[in-house]
């Protein structure tokens, strides 16, 4: 277990994306945790989970209510400027996680890099041939 | 008690499209002299009687039938 502290990141998660969250069971002991790992086209895809373990390392990077996001310390840099949000169209349906700081994304928009170009991710690229 | 780590990002991506086949789809819906009409026709058809959502979800059943169907 480790210590949580707050770390300055800037992420906005929007109302509905808070409504949402909270629905699906977010509260004191379970939190967001957002990260990346490779994958897509572009290099890099948002991992975002529902968790209740904290782990040496990891941050509060964001707090609102009972909406806890926390993420490593490995990750923390990719996340400053995320925006969550919530969409119920079905081309772009479920959270969505975009970031105006990240500079480059593969062609449907689910995998970023820090190429040019602005991002969002709602999944990684599967077997379909993504880019 | 601890859980396991529960996705909520709907699971990877399926069915990317590529700018050649994107671009081989705007010319055969906008300049083909047989196709373009009908598909033409048949897009102001759906859009005028179906929801973007219900146009969505038709868009996806096709692209999966497509994919398990020879013509």
């Amino acid at each position: 277990m480790s210590t949580e502290t707050m770390t300055a990141v800037n992420i906005d998660v929007t109302e509905k994306a808070k409504s949402k969250l909270l629905e699906l069971g977010l509260d004191d002991e379970r939190f967001l945790r957002l990260g990346v790992r490779p994958g897509g086209c572009a290099g890099m895809t948002y991992d975002a989970v529902i968790d209740d373990t904290m782990e040496d390392g990891d941050q509060v990077v964001y707090q609102s209510d009972a909406l806890r996001v926390v993420s490593d310390q490995a990750n923390v840099v990719y996340l400053d400027g995320l925006k969550v949000d919530f969409s119920d169209d079905l081309v772009q349906s479920g959270f969505v996680l975009s970031n105006p700081n990240v500079k480059k994304s593969c062609g449907c928009g689910a995998s970023f890099g820090p190429g040019e170009g602005p991002a969002n991710s709602g999944g990684g690229c599967g077997s379909g041939g993504c880019g | 008690m601890s859980v396991d780590p529960v996705s909520i990002l709907g699971g990877e991506s399926v069915y990317c499209i590529n700018q050649g086949q994107l671009s081989d789809a705007m010319r055969l819906a906008n300049e083909d002299e047989t196709s373009s009409p009908r598909i033409q026709a048949t897009l102001t058809d759906l859009e005028k009687n179906l929801t973007r959502n219900e146009r969505a979800a038709l868009a996806f059943v096709i692209i999966e039938r497509l994919r398990d169907a020879n013509n």
